[in-house]
Parts: C-alpha cells; sequence; structure tokens
C-alpha cells in the first residue's frame, strides 16, 4: 500500500491531515476511559505489539506466507479508538524506522487502516456476532475495506486533477484500474488479518478478562 | 530553529508537490541535489539506496501510463517531483533532531521516545523468536508448526505489552510523574 | 571441526566483530568471555550460521558456510541436525504448545516415528527433571525451567556442537552444578559463552576471550589467563579498586 510522496496531491492530504489529526486527538481522550492511569505507557507499548503484528509472516493455505495490518486485532482486543490511536504512531514508526511511506501519504494511511480498518472490524465483529467466522470475517472484510477506501481515494485523483490537455497531474489510474489493483492483493493481506484477528480473539482475548 | 525548519520543510512539501513545471522542477532537483551533497555526508548514509530506490518505485508506477498514453512528460514530471520530495525530507531529518519538535508537549515527547524504544527492544527480540525458529528447523515449518510460532509471537509480545505498560506506568508514578 | 578466519560481522555500520580467527577441534570443550557488548551472542549465532560474516570465511568441517550454502537442502539439514544453539533468552526457542511437542519438535521434523520420539523425549525430560512438566504449555515455566527445557530440545537430537550462550544465566545454583556436570558427560564439541570469570574454568579447557574492542585478545588456556593481570585489565572483566583492598586488584565473579 506504500504510494510515495507526490503522487497524493495537496488538496487531498491537507484535509486528511486534518481529519486524521482530528481524530488522533480524539481518540487519545477516549483513551482516558480504557486506562484510567498511564495510558501514555500503554499507547506506547500496545504501539510497538501492534507494530511487531504487522510485521510477522502469516502462512495462508498455498505455502505461501503474507504480512497483514495488524489493525484489526487490535481493534478487537482493546477497541476501535485504542486501535487508532495506536496506529497513528506505528505508521509514524514505520516512517521512522522502517522508511515505509512518507510525511504526504501519512494520514491517507492512518484514515485507511487506523479509522476505515480499526472501525469496520470492530462493526463486522458486532455484525457476525453469532456467526462460526465472524472473528476471521472481521479482519478480512476490514481489510478489504481499508484497500477500497484507499483506492477510491487514489482513483480519484485522475479525475479531479489534470491539466488543460488531460495529462493527470498525480496519480494518473481511474477508479476502474485503481479498485481492483488494490483489491486482488489484499485477498491475501485480508487472509493474514483474518488469522491473526482469530488468534488474537482466540488465544490472547482470555488472558485480558483475567487482569 | 527547529520549528521554524520545520515550517519551512512543510511549507516546501506542499509547495513541491503541487509543481507542475517540468523546469522548475528540474531546477529544484539541481538544487536540492548539490544541497544535499554540501551537507556532510556521512549524515546521508545509504542516501543512494533510499535514492535509487525511491526513483524505481516512482517509475514503475508511472511508466505503464506513460506507456499507454506515450506521454513520458507524465513520467519525467513524477520522478522529479517524487525525488525532490525525498531529498527534501532526508534534508529535514539529517538536520532536525524529531524528537525535539514535539518539546512543546512533554506527553507526547515521552510518548514518541518510549514507542520507539519499546518498539526497537521487541523488534530485536523477534528477531531472535525468528532466528530460533530457523536454528530449529531442520526442514522447512509446515504450516501447522507456523501456525504455532505465530500463535508464541503473538502471546509473548502481547503480555509483553501489558506488562510494559503497567511497569512503565508504576516507575512514572514512583517519581511523581502522574498528571495525565 | 570449525575454523573461522578473520571474520568482521557488522550490524547496520557498527562494528560487532572484528579479525576473529581461531580452529576448534572435535571434543572441545571451549569457553567464551567476554564482557556486555562485546559479541559473544553475535558470535555463537554466526556459528549458527544464523547470520553470516560481513568479511572472511566461516567452515564447518572444511566446507565454507555462507547464505548461499543453506539453498543445498542436504548441507542444510546436516548443519541444522548437527549444529545446535541455546539461546541467551530461552523464550525465544519455546514456541509449541506443550513441552512434550516442543521437545519433540525437531525429531517430528526428522520423521521419527511416534514411539521413538516419546521414548527419546521422556528419557531426556526425566534427565532434566521436567517429566512432570510434559502436558504444560512452555511459556508458563520458570525461567530456569525454561532454560532447561530449551538445552533439553537440543540434547533430543544429539548435535555434534553445542553453543551455549549463558547457559547458567538463570539457572540456581544447584542446577548450575548439575549443567556443569552434564555438559562434561556430553560427547559433543562444546562452546558456551559467559562473562562469569569463576565459572569459566568450571565450563571448559580452552579459553577464547572477546576484547571491548571486539577482537579476539586470548585464545588458551584458562588458568593461565586467569594469572595474566594485564589481558583481564584489557578484556574489561577486572576493576581496579583503590581503596580497601591494599591497592590490589579484584576480581568480580558476579
Ligand atoms: N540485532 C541487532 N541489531 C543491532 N545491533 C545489535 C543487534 N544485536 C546486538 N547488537 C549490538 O552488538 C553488540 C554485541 O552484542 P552481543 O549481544 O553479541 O553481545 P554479548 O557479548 O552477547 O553481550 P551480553 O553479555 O550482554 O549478552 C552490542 O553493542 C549490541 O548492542
Ligand atoms: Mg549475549
Amino acid at each position: 500500500m506504500h504510494i510515495p510522496d507526490g503522487f497524493v496531491a495537496p488538496q487531498v492530504y491537507l484535509p486528511a491531515y486534518l481529519l486524521a489529526v482530528g481524530f488522533t486527538l480524539l481518540s487519545f481522550r477516549k483513551l482516558k476511559e480504557a486506562f484510567e492511569e498511564g495510558k501514555v505507557p500503554y499507547i506506547a507499548s500496545l504501539s510497538a505489539f501492534a507494530f511487531i503484528v504487522g510485521s510477522v509472516a502469516v502462512p495462508i493455505p498455498g505455502g505461501t506466507s503474507v504480512h497483514g495490518l495488524g489493525v484489526a486485532p487490535i481493534a478487537l482486543l482493546f477497541g476501535p479508538w485504542v486501535a487508532y490511536a495506536c496506529f497513528s504512531i506505528v505508521l509514524l514508526l514505520q516512517v521512522i524506522l522502517l522508511g515505509e511511506g512518507g510525511i504526504t501519504t501519512y494520514p491517507i494511511n492512518l484514515l485507511a487502516i487506523g479509522l476505515v480498518g480499526g472501525f469496520s472490524a470492530y462493526w463486522f465483529y458486532r455484525i457476525f456476532n453469532r456467526m462460526a467466522f465472524a472473528v476471521f470475517l472481521s479482519g478480512f472484510l476490514s481489510t478489504l475495506l481499508s484497500a477500497i477506501f484507499m483506492s477510491i481515494l487514489l482513483g480519484v485523483h485522475p479525475y479531479l486533477f489534470k491539466d488543460p490537455s488531460g495529462k493527470p497531474l498525480y496519480f494518473p489510474y481511474p477508479l476502474s484500474l485503481t479498485i481492483p489493483a488494490f483489491l486482488l492483493p489484499h485477498l491475501l493481506v485480508g487472509f493474514a488479518e483474518g488469522i491473526l484477528t482469530h488468534i488474537a480473539v482466540k488465544h490472547l482475548s482470555k488472558r485480558l478478562r483475567h487482569e | 530553529m527547529n520549528k521554524a525548519l520545520f515550517g519551512l520543510y512543510l511549507f516546501f512539501t506542499v509547495y513541491v508537490s503541487s509543481l507542475r513545471e517540468l523546469n522548475l522542477l528540474l531546477l529544484l532537483f539541481f538544487v536540492l541535489f548539490s544541497v544535499l551533497f554540501a551537507l556532510k555526508r556521512r549524515r546521508l548514509k545509504g542516501f543512494f539506496k533510499g535514492f535509487l530506490y525511491t526513483a524505481l518505485f516512482s517509475l514503475m508506477l508511472s511508466l505503464p501510463y506513460s506507456l499507454w498514453s506515450s506521454s513520458f512528460d507524465y513520467s519525467i514530471m513524477m520522478l522529479l517531483r517524487v525525488l525532490n520530495l525525498y531529498m527534501l525530507t532526508l534534508m529535514f531529518i539529517s538536520t532536525v533532531n524529531l524528537y525535539s519538535l514535539l518539546s512543546f508537549s512533554k506527553t507526547l515527547s515521552f510518548l514518541l521516545v518510549i514507542s520507539v524504544s519499546f518498539t526497537l527492544a521487541y523488534r530485536r527480540v523477534f528477531e531472535n523468536f525468528q532466528q530460533a525458529l530457523r536454528s530449529r528447523s531442520i526442514e522447512k515449518p509446515k504450516r501447522q508448526e507456523l501456525l504455532n510460532f505465530l500463535r508464541r509471537i503473538m502471546g509473548y509480545f502481547f503480555e509483553r505489552a501489558l506488562r510494559d505498560g503497567q511497569e512503565v506506568t508504576m516507575a512514572m508514578k514512583s517519581r511523581g510523574f502522574d498528571h495525565d | 571441526m570449525i575454523e573461522l578466519r578473520e571474520v568482521y560481522y557488522s550490524y547496520d555500520h557498527n562494528i560487532t566483530l572484528k579479525n576473529i580467527s581461531f580452529k576448534v577441534r572435535e571434543g572441545e570443550k571451549v569457553v567464551l568471555l567476554g564482557i556486555n557488548g562485546s559479541g559473544k551472542s553475535t558470535l555463537l549465532k554466526l556459528l549458527n550460521a544464523l547470520i553470516f560474516p560481513t568479511e572472511g570465511a566461516y567452515y564447518y568441517k572444511g566446507e565454507r558456510v555462507e547464505e548461499k550454502s543453506f539453498k543445498n537442502k542436504d548441507f542444510r539439514r546436516t548443519f541444522r541436525r548437527e549444529v545446535a544453539l541455546l539461546f541467551q533468552n530461552p523464550e525465544v526457542m519455546l514456541f509449541n504448545p506443550t513441552v512434550y511437542d516442543e521437545m519433540a519438535f525437531s525429531l517430528r521434523q526428522l520423521g521419527f516415528r511416534e514411539e521413538e520420539t516419546r521414548e527419546k523425549v521422556e528419557y531426556w525430560a526425566d534427565k532434566f527433571g521436567l517429566s512432570p512438566l510434559l502436558k504444560s504449555p512452555p511459556f508458563e515455566l520458570s525461567l530456569g525451567q525454561k532454560q532447561r527445557l530449551a538445552l533439553a530440545c537440543l540434547l533430543v537430537l544429539s548435535p555434534k556442537l553445542l553453543l551455549l550462550d549463558e547457559p547458567t544465566a538463570h539457572l540456581d545454583p544447584k542446577s548450575t552444578g548439575w549443567l556443569v556436570d552434564l555438559l562434561w558427560e556430553l560427547p559433543c564439541t562444546i562452546i558456551t559463552s559467559t562473562h562469569n570469570l569463576s565459572l569459566a574454568e568450571e565450563l571448559g579447557d580452552r579459553l577464547l576471550v572477546l576484547g571491548q574492542d571486539h577482537t579476539l585478545i586470548y585464545d588458551g588456556r584458562i588458568e593461565d589467563f586467569l594469572r595474566d593481570e594485564e589481558k583481564l585489565l584489557k578484556a574489561g572483566l577486572l576493576h581496579r579498586h583503590r581503596y580497601r583492598d591494599k591497592g590490589g586488584y579484584h576480581t568480580h565473579g558476579f
């Protein structure tokens, strides 16, 4: 999902910044309710946890391994606001430590992964509550939704930003190409995310309730 | 000083990312390139690798379009813009201490510092887990074995995160740091 | 059995091993001594072919060990079966659902039948006092128990070269004594790392010392090294105490 700086128009990333940072502040405020005291160390350690979850290779049927996003497990374990707060840090760490993503794509990634991914995972889980695969599906579908969101944000560029001759000024591909191009690889990513989410809920949430 | 540089960086980022004239982009490219070289070189470890990688990545995204529409101006414009932004960012992070930017808020800079230090520590342990798996595997691990491994990784770091969060919270309290 | 020739290793840009050369013959019990950060763990990982020299060469049984040697299945099998590393943090080695599965992991990979596997696992579990724990999950054990379990997992395979990274770090004095005795019984070549001077003598008969500058500053008999104050100081294994001890030296076996 890494798009280099330069392909996204300021008219898109600047409003995205406003929105993303606004949500970050809101999420930090919400966290006061989750951990009454010392929320700062918890956000930091859970972000580190999320960072690792996003960087482990998940074996999927067919013999290959892929990475998940790592946001759905956090959203189901700790709630979508915590997940959003963590990912505003995780994505920053990915820029600082791994050089993945850039300053103009940060808010777009954050909205796609933290907001759309995290919250939809949570809501899918609530909707499918009774179904056998609820947990897996919430990881899988939220990843697809996140990819669709991202591809729409990029795919609208050629319609909105072109010079008089019709040459695109930023991301060049129309929605009809961008959406499938994002969706296909994210079927695998979603599968990995589904497995991660399943493990998180089946094996970790027990220990959380004991706390 | 840092804040002024940061403001300048933001301004130029927005400016460069909205540029479309090839001449201007090219001029900026040479300016940025020379400034980067004038800066001390040892601070720019891995410059060329990143530079090439970014260039390739940009071409990968833009060339198919150029080939299809046979307008290579587009690819050149994107390449220059992407590289300019890359050099701008590199220049910024090699001169400014990122943590000092957050100095206006004690909580925020503390948050960033401990997030980075937790993450670096976890990453190193994670690497050890992977090495241990490699060391103990005589054959390529089967899917079930990999799933067990995955479960353990998640369990380990989950518990560690909860423990570390709690420990730092207590340490902060004992040092009288409990405004929040 | 193994040979390092002018090996260098760096993480990113920090040199961690500098110009290391030595040979180890079959059956030797070698102690690797060095202070924190001198590169002991790095050297052992290199000998286990988890990382590869940035410069220089590593030979195992006369064959050069490189990243590409592991593309060869037979080599990989032989090497992974014969060379075993006990990690400094035993927790990273344990990821199976039960202690039994943990010990059976490599045996199953080798295609042993379940009865054979059970026999071997039970033998070593008994020797390591782990029998009552076979059904529990490894992560519930104490750190010392984890360390013993991790070692047991390696020994079920009867490795030829055993690399131990501070194997006594989490053990109580009684278990430490027990482990030392066990190591001398094992027929394999052993390289044990430690920063504990007083333990060094018990763990082997030959000493390799990594200095603070990441070079190999000593290779020889242990007793000679312990008498050489100059070298001890250089390795950072000795502190000069100006008061109390009549201005003399004072060893720290911590
Ligand atoms: N994965 C890594 N990435 C970067 N640097 C590392 C990594 N692992 C170790 N180092 C650095 O390499 C140096 C040597 O580390 P190593 O773990 O080999 O030392 P050691 O002798 O085993 O120390 P200790 O007694 O503390 O276990 C240290 O400065 C350490 O910070
Ligand atoms: Mg070590």
